[in-house]
């Protein structure tokens, strides 16, 4: 299976050709919306961190702004700093030119001379980049080039039916194909999680699975919070789910039933091709940015209740198989999955629609989410503590 | 291999048990595929959308698999076609 994308001066493959205009740091962000905004091709996002952060914190954001410039999708990256925060445009650059060798430039409002005066150079300085990037070609490669995020959020009783084990189908098969499968959310594993353990593809890996669940309970418990007290709820076991095992299970078959080849810290790009785990909370604008800083090109997120959410960088392919959703809200929904509960289609034939659908996205076709231009403010960057 | 009169679903072919997709009630059939085969379930009792109906024989504390994976313990032993829920499986302790 192949598809077509851009390849990279440092060998990955993009399916989107974004310059990015990314601030280092919150006060930097609305400079980078105004460029992005005049200039066709380039994206923005909303970073709030980069200053008054404690050092763990500024790793976390350093790690998910260096990921997304990093990102395959993105062409190149024009860094945009203010000048006297501790996470600088030197700091960014230096660790960005760690990950990738790909266009990078800075520019810094208080040594420009403030904001309009930085705006009218990086406009020049975006559509120089701009037009390079367009210059590029795609070239046909195989599906494994492929690293593939997938998000579950908005639940209903169709998700963990129909939805979720069509994406486990779907990841197998990408699986299968040599490609790269990302599943996260630590909360939504509890219950499941010695399951998940054991299909790690090390016993030091499943361990690390454990522990990263007994700190996140643990954590919980300061502030006399529990994961597993009520669970499921009453009206999951109304829907008809009894144990919660049950319940995470029908989270977790996202994943498909590969051996976990990695567990990832939040944000972190693995190192190993096939299934991976990245440990993030289930908040979904923050593991879709993790994902994404992981170098995922594509997102795949089912949902039953329905979400809007994109990602300024990576395509999201909204599925859901709740038919009355697809259809009241069909502006942010992409594939239908519920002739599957209409006894129309199986699982398996579902999961080659939903994979044909990601082929032809990777090749360009729009999903909702980016004809409407949603990403900008949807990215969100995880905190260990309250800003200092 | 789509089949409009199927009214359930068979998550893993190791799977004891299926979910309907519709209220299905004594004398109803369950129908469902397993590994592309067509599988013909009689219903014994009123199975509500979504719930779960038992597709083979389950005996007191035997292991209940759905989604592959053992997703809780039979209290009780468990007939074909009927009602799979907290009044006879418990998670596993």
């Amino acid at each position: 299976m192949k598809f077509y994308g851009y390849k990279r001066p440092d060998g990955l493959v993009g399916i989107r050709n974004h310059v990015l205009i990314l601030p280092t740091v919150g006060c930097a962000t609305e400079t980078c919306r105004i460029i992005a905004g005049l200039v066709n091709g380039t994206v923005s996002l909303i970073n709030q961190n980069g200053c008054g952060e404690v050092e763990g914190n500024r790793k976390l954001t350093q790690t998910v702004l260096a990921g997304l410039a990093a990102n395959p999708n993105v062409y190149g990256t024009i860094l945009v700093g203010l000048g006297c925060e501790p996470n600088s445009v030197e700091v960014m650059a230096e660790i960005i030119g760690k990950m990738t060798n790909k266009p990078l430039k800075t520019l810094v409002i208080q040594e420009e001379g403030g904001t309009v005066k930085t705006i009218c150079k990086a406009v020049q300085i975006a559509q120089q980049m701009v037009t390079e990037a367009s210059s590029n070609r795609t070239v046909e490669v195989n599906i494994s080039e492929l690293m593939l995020g997938i998000e579950c959020g908005g639940s209903d009783a169709t998700s963990g039916l129909v939805a979720n084990p069509v994406m486990g189908r779907v990841s197998d098969i990408l699986v299968e194909s040599g490609g790269t499968s990302m599943f996260s959310e630590t909360p939504e594993i509890i219950g499941a999680e010695h399951i998940l353990a054991k299909r790690c593809h090390t016993p030091q890996m499943g361990q690390k699975l454990l522990d990263i669940c007994t700190e996140l309970e643990n954590d919980l418990k300061k502030v006399n919070e529990s994961l597993r007290s009520g669970q499921p709820s009453p009206g999951n076991k109304a829907g008809g789910i009894t144990t919660l095992e049950e319940k995470s299970l029908g989270c977790i078959h996202k994943g498909g039933t590969k051996p976990i080849m990695e567990v990832i810290d939040c944000a972190q790009r693995p190192s190993q091709k096939g299934l991976i785990y990245m440990n993030t909370p289930g908040y979904d604008l923050l593991s879709v940015t993790a994902k994404v800083a992981a170098g995922c090109q594509l997102i795949v997120f089912t949902t039953g209740r329905g979400n809007p959410i994109g990602n300024p960088i990576a395509p999201v392919i909204k599925v859901t198989a709740n038919e009355d959703l697809f259809v009241r809200m069909n502006d942010n929904m992409d594939m239908d999955l519920s002739p599957v509960l209409q006894g129309k289609k199986s699982l398996e034939e579902m999961a080659d629609s939903v994979f044909e659908e990601m082929i032809k996205v990777a090749n360009g076709k729009k999903t909702k989410t980016e004809i409407y231009g949603f990403g900008f403010s949807e990215t969100v960057i995880r905190r260990m503590c309250d800003y200092v | 291999m789509g089949n409009s009169a199927m009214n359930a679903i068979l998550i893993s072919p190791l799977d004891d048990v299926a979910t309907v997709t519709t209220e299905l009630h004594p004398g109803d059939v369950a129908v469902f595929l397993k590994n592309s085969e067509l599988i013909r379930v009689p219903i014994i009792e009123t199975i509500p959308r979504f719930h779960k109906v038992a597709i083979r024989i389950v005996v007191k504390q035997e292991a209940v698999r759905k989604y592959g994976e053992i997703i809780g313990q039979a209290t009780q032993d468990i007939s074909p076609g009927s009602h799979v829920h907290d009044h006879n499986v418990a998670s596993p302790i």
